[in-house]
């Protein structure tokens, strides 16, 4: 058997409907689509917005900062490339936009540190020249 | 109150397990047999056919030798057993079929089925895009709605682990189940994780198996072998808004919703049920559908199920066959059997006493509602 790599960890299709999206993390920016009928985000992509049905819509930056509002912790390893990193988290975060992510804590960090409500902020985690992740760190408690 | 229109008049399961030499078609078309035969009918007398995760329905009729008016195919998704009844209910309620056969076939554990990594597509289908996150299958999305039921509401582990021991205990007594012998709270705390705070004694067990029911309408139900088990109230309701991710409310709003609109058509309440039949492909479901359903207020499942509600011989009675925890995973299909069957006094051991209304549910992006009753009205 040959060795697991990090570089074994399943990718994203990044020339797909969601391609400015990761553009967007390589300029270390989120961009998510944004309705042009009714201003409302959505990720992932949809051609048509599940609100208001209309046909158009930009790619628009939003704030990195959001809160916890799950996590749980994978003793199991459903990919290879994570078989090292157990037990990982994967947090659920909604970012103050309103718009939602599942993602992990950027390098690091405690498991044991993650808590619900949490504030956290956006890490671009680069992992190649073509890929870079959205990834958060724990921030400040909103003013 | 309006008098029952479907009734379910024969049940048919294959056993459960690891059964390599069957497929699909051949655990549907074992199921089907049973059914038949419970119901002292012949393959020729189905109008309407409803399969439920067999791959192909005309290959499936083919084998079957059957032809009937009316055939349809639905994804093999848990969630639509409960589509399926309530369609075949329709189905014969409006005439428009007299003898609906539904069919499950699942050949997943032979087949190595997997619910997590690269084949993942619970939801709305849009894992691989949170796959670079190592986010997958369907236990860390109830993982995550348990761990937030946790912190709101200070629900444990040791009062999940009581539905998973209670299920068990159920099973010993049901000579079907695939796991049968029961366990105490240290061995369900020493469980390997995996994914916290879900362990190995909180998830369903992947097996083969079939399952084939066989609905008519109310006024015909009387002229088969078996008493008529009446269909009194049934009601669906999707939540599929923003369900990529974990609904906020636990599923609460659209449980109550086919909670009242079936118990509000059986003119039947909570207090009436005889036995619950909880959908369990995790423990948090159950926890999540006693809530919903009104079995118990809002965060108060913990305590709820600690107390020992659902166990035989208590208050609400609750997956009496072991349940996918430990019976087998059979998306939803063999609990319905299991309602009818503890409704006809089928159940030996595990029989539930005077069992004259029984309630199905299952908590997920498509919640269902449905009352099963020994009564017509
Ligand atoms: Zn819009």
């Amino acid at each position: 058997m040959s060795a697991v790599l990090p570089s074994d960890k399943p990718r994203p299709r990044l020339d797909g409907p969601e391609q400015p999206f990761w553009a967007g993390l390589k300029d270390r920016q989120i961009r998510v689509q944004r309705c042009d009928h009714c201003g409302r985000h959505r990720f992932p992509a949809s051609r048509y917005c599940p609100h208001c049905h209309g046909p158009h819509s930009h790619w628009d930056a939003v704030g990195g900062e959001g809160e916890v509002e799950s996590f749980c912790i994978f003793h199991k390893a459903y990919f290879p490339g994570f078989a090292a990193e157990t037990p990982y988290a994967v947090i659920q975060v909604r970012l103050d936009s309103g718009v939602r992510f599942f993602s992990n804590l950027a390098g690091g960090a405690d498991n044991a540190e993650i808590q619900i409500g949490m504030r956290v902020r956006a890490v671009f985690e680069d992992v190649d020249d073509a890929l870079t992740l959205l990834k958060f760190r724990t921030a400040e408690a909103k003013p | 109150m309006a008098k029952a229109q479907a009734a379910v008049v024969g049940v048919g399961t294959t056993a459960y397990g690891r059964l390599p030499d069957y497929d699909a078609y051949d655990l549907g078309m074992w199921a089907l047999t049973e059914a038949l035969g419970d119901a002292g009918l012949k393959f020729e007398d189905i109008d309407g056919v409803i399969i439920n995760r067999i791959p192909d329905y005309q290959r499936f009729c083919e084998i079957a030798g059957i032809d009937p008016q009316y055939v349809t195919i639905t994804p093999g998704h848990g969630r639509f057993a409960a589509i399926c009844i309530d369609t075949a209910i329709s189905l014969v309620a409006s005439g428009r079929c007299k003898t609906v056969a539904l069919v499950y076939g699942n050949n997943g554990r032979s087949a190595g089925a997997s619910y997590g990594g690269p084949e993942d597509s619970y939801g709305s289908g849009a894992n691989g895009l949170w796959f670079p996150y190592g986010m997958t299958s369907p236990g860390a999305f109830h993982a995550l709605m348990m761990r937030r039921h946790m912190g709101l509401y200070g629900t444990t582990p040791e009062q999940i682990a009581q539905v998973s021991m209670t299920f068990r205990n159920h099973a010993a007594l049901n000579p079907q189940a695939v796991m049968r012998e029961p366990f105490n709270l240290d061995t369900y705390l020493d469980a390997r994780m995996i994914c916290d705070p879900l362990r190995l004694l909180d998830y369903c067990l992947i097996n083969d198996g079939g399952v084939a029911i066989i609905i008519t309408a109310a006024e015909r139900a009387r002229d088969f072998p078996k008493p008529p088990v009446y269909l009194r109230g049934a009601a669906l309701q999707t939540v599929f808004a923003d369900s990529m991710f974990p609904p906020e409310d636990f599923w609460r709003g659209a449980m109550k919703k086919v909670t009242d609109r079936s118990f509000g058509d059986a003119g039947l309440s909570h207090a009436d049920m005889s036995a619950l039949m909880i959908y369990d492909n995790f423990t948090p479901t159950v926890l999540f559908s006693l809530e919903g359903c009104g079995y118990c207020g809002e965060g108060e499942s913990g305590p709820f199920v600690a107390e020992g509600h659902l166990a035989l011989g208590a208050k609400f009675p609750t997956n009496t066959s072991g349940g996918h925890l430990s019976e087998s995973y059979m998306q939803g299909w063999a609990l319905n059997v299991e309602a009818v069957r503890q409704l006809r006094g089928e159940c030996g051991e595990r029989q539930v006493s005077e069992a004259a209304n029984v309630h199905y549910c299952a908590a997920a992006p498509v919640c269902s509602s449905i009352v099963y009753s020994r009564d017509a009205s």
